[in-house]
């Protein structure tokens, strides 16, 4: 029976003003960097892609020319087809202590930054405009997914005036013309970025990085299969933090394939012994924006009071599916570019945030239909200002099409101050007490 | 005959409902103490010594409410969303649609056809004191006027003055500026009124409002409130068999009863 009692979330300190002026690469060096190398054997493997992003940024320090600066929904691949390294700022949000986070977010704000900027790109606002973070030799940006972010390419480029910028018009339309689109915009890209970072790009590499990429689609794929059994055999925290985490940032790399083969192998494995990714798997939820990544401990409470497991995050799902009978090692330039214009037009967070209305709301019903979700949950800062004008119109079609519920939250991901984990719970507790009642048929 | 009963710890009063699988025992309402177990020591205890019980003839204890978490000696807790549903549909199995204002939030519950007290879908304002009854609460005093005189002065009123802001704290200033002009009282309280009712109102729009129409919680009481509502929704709003104000406490007790014939062989 769901208990809030004795459940304890995590807990911050932010009585004392940490020292925001410090190199915050050595900070995640220092702190969460080794909680991951700490891990035990048995669940270590599951942070590969957080220390192989990690190390990512400590070769950034080491090889100033090899910085790029590239936005969140920027398809990594072409970054790695001209062998430079992809600094994403926001991605240090994302790994860094909450407390750290904080006190940038509260820096950021006393520098002018309003108060509807999110944690994820409020966070480094500071880093970027003091230039504490490692000088970019080129920075790829685009128009999307929201006008926060589009105003930090503006705070880019005041920050880093020598550094021209690329920015991405990111196509409407799904079809043929939203791919040539991009395609033709990929292709002044690559101009750009060899003529910022002085290198030819290599037809080879750009293959080698287009077939790393094609094999990790296919094995996130594969790994969905599993999630569509009942008991899931993944863990949430398996789905909601690498999973998603490597899907927006290695793409391309070889490091990402040899961690999915691992955790197909290991998804592979509990659903043959038939393994749930929890003790007692009772309710399947599909988080249909963003999900909360300040404390983890609140999908363990909803795993605890409610057996309720995430077995999707629908802004990090792959939708891009690579040809079967495309031979990487031979395909020409023409082709890798609308190979790399579909993977970019569909990139994590990038697709929802792109286009038309329903392609979001299509896609939530698609995933709650895959993998048999019981109720959806909406959470998402209140500036996703594309995604909330969907919120309601998807919660309408999950209840007409599907027959489940979508519960409708403001959270920011990063930032326990603006809706903390109890406060969330409190916000899923009636809602899961009803969606418990449903499925069971019965009253609580 | 096993007693069981509910305990609802809420932000302005505490509430007790002891059940026995057919009536309510008793039932007792004290204001919050400024620890939520003081509360619900307090008014199950209460509620015990009226039914001619002892706090620890409870065989089921289920504690709701924002304390609920408090409630000494709680085999479960349970959210106030489900147990209003519960409560209201034992009082009135047509429900369809429960409004429940209390002094902190307010909700709006859409339940299941048949009577059980299912919650088929809700929304809340837990964030903001308007559209709650701490934003007549915060009014009353500005007018020196016990709270519960406040329905009947606004159905007194021939018209309603338009309070404009939605934050209760500009809503406090611009209504003492219509006093400072000398506007008529009830009209000003009238407006008040209406204001709540806006912001409910604006919760009731995110579910799909199904008659009959009942409300719950304290400010089920005002009648100044219910009467505005119902002209902004265009339905009627029924009152409770029952108090509305023990309506969670008693679907908590509802819920102990079930959790307890679970347990028995
Ligand atoms: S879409 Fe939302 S979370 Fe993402 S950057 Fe914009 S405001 Fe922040």
């Amino acid at each position: 029976m769901p208990n809030l009692k004795g459940f304890q979330f995590k807990t911050y300190d932010f009585s004392k003003r940490l020292d925001t002026k410090v190199d915050l690469i050595e900070v995640i060096n220092n702190t969460v960097a080794k909680a991951f190398r700490n891990q035990p054997e048995p669940v270590r493997w599951i942070f590969e892609p957080l220390l192989q992003y990690i190390d990512e940024l400590n070769y950034c320090r080491e090889h100033p020319d090899k910085v790029v600066y590239r936005h969140f929904t920027f398809a990594p691949e072409m970054v790695y087809a001209m062998d430079c390294v992809s600094f994403v700022p926001e991605a240090l949000t994302f790994i860094m202590p909450t407390e750290y986070l904080c006190a940038l977010v509260d820096e950021g704000r006393e520098m002018g930054m309003p108060d509807h900027w999110c944690g994820f790109l409020g966070g480094v606002l500071a880093p970027i405009m003091y230039g504490r973070l490692p000088q970019p030799k080129a920075i790829l940006h685009c128009n999307q997914p929201c006008d926060n972010s589009v105003a930090q390419g503006t705070v880019l480029a005041e920050s880093y005036p020598d550094t021209e910028m690329f920015i991405l018009d990111n196509p409407y339309t799904d079809d043929e013309a939203g791919v040539q689109f991009c395609a033709e915009q990929l292709r002044e890209g690559f101009k750009y970025l060899e003529r910022m970072t002085g290198q030819k790009l290599d037809l080879d590499r750009f293959r080698q990085v287009m077939k790393n990429s094609a094999r990790a689609y296919e094995l996130i794929y594969q790994i969905n299969e599993y999630k569509k059994a009942v008991p899931c055999p993944i863990p949430t925290s398996v789905i909601l933090r690498t999973t998603s985490g490597a899907f927006y940032g290695l793409t391309g790399t070889g490091g990402l394939v040899q961690w999915l083969e691992k955790h197909l192998a290991d998804a592979k494995m509990r659903y043959e012994k038939g393994i749930g990714g929890f003790r007692q798997e009772k309710l399947r939820v599909v988080w249909n924006l963003s999900w909360p990544v300040f404390d983890y401990s609140v999908y363990d409470w909803m795993e605890e009071a409610f057996g309720a497991i995430a077995v999707a995050y629908h802004s990090a799902e792959p939708f891009y599916q690579p040809p079967p009978d495309l031979d990487y090692s031979k395909a020409s330039f023409e082709v890798l570019l609308r190979e790399l214009a579909l993977r970019n037009n569909n990139h994590a967070m990038g697709r929802q945030g792109r286009g038309h209305m329903m392609t979001f709301v299509d896609d939530s019903l698609k995933w709650c239909r895959e993998f048999k979700a019981d109720a959806g949950i909406f959470a998402g800062h209140w500036q996703c200002q594309a995604n909330w004008a969907a919120a309601q119109l998807t919660k309408e079609k999950l209840m007409e099409e599907l027959g489940i519920p979508m519960l409708v939250m403001v959270v920011d991901q990063l930032d326990p101050r603006v809706v903390s984990a109890e406060q969330m719970a409190s916000r899923m507790e009636p809602f899961l007490e009803m969606v418990t009642a449903k499925k069971e048929g019965s009253v609580q | 005959m096993a007693i069981v009963a509910g305990c609802d710890i809420g932000s302005v009063s505490g509430k007790a409902v002891l059940f026995d699988g057919q009536r309510i025992l008793a039932s007792a309402v004290i204001p919050s103490r400024p620890l939520p177990a003081v509360t619900a020591e307090e008014v199950l205890g209460l509620a015990a010594g009226q039914a001619g019980v002892s706090p620890g003839d409870i065989a089921y204890l289920v504690g709701t409410g924002y304390g609920r978490v408090k409630v000494p000696g709680a085999q479960k807790t349970v959210s106030e969303i489900t147990c209003h549903a519960r409560g209201a549909a034992f009082y009135n199995r047509d429900a369809a649609t429960l409004i429940d204002v209390g002094g902190q939030d307010s909700k709006v519950i859409s339940l299941s056809p048949e009577g059980s007290g299912q919650v088929l879908e809700f929304s809340m304002n837990d964030k903001c004191a308007a559209g709650t009854g701490r934003f007549l609460e915060v009014m009353a005093k500005v007018f020196e006027m016990p709270i519960e005189r406040f329905g009947g002065a606004a159905l007194r009123a021939r018209r309603c003055l338009a309070i404009s802001s939605q934050c209760t704290v500009f809503a406090e200033s611009e209504v003492v500026c219509l006093i400072g002009q000398e506007k008529d009282m009830n009209e000003i309280i009238a407006g008040i009124c209406d204001a709540v009712a806006a912001r409910v109102a604006t919760l009731v729009g995110r579910v799909t409002l199904r008659e009959k129409v009942y409300m719950s919680g304290g400010v089920a009481k005002n009648q100044g409130v219910r009467q505005r509502l119902e002209s902004r929704l265009g339905v009627k709003i029924w009152e409770l068999a029952g108090d509305p104000l023990i309506a969670g406490a008693l679907g908590a007790a509802l819920i102990a009863m079930d959790a307890l014939n679970k347990q028995r062989p």
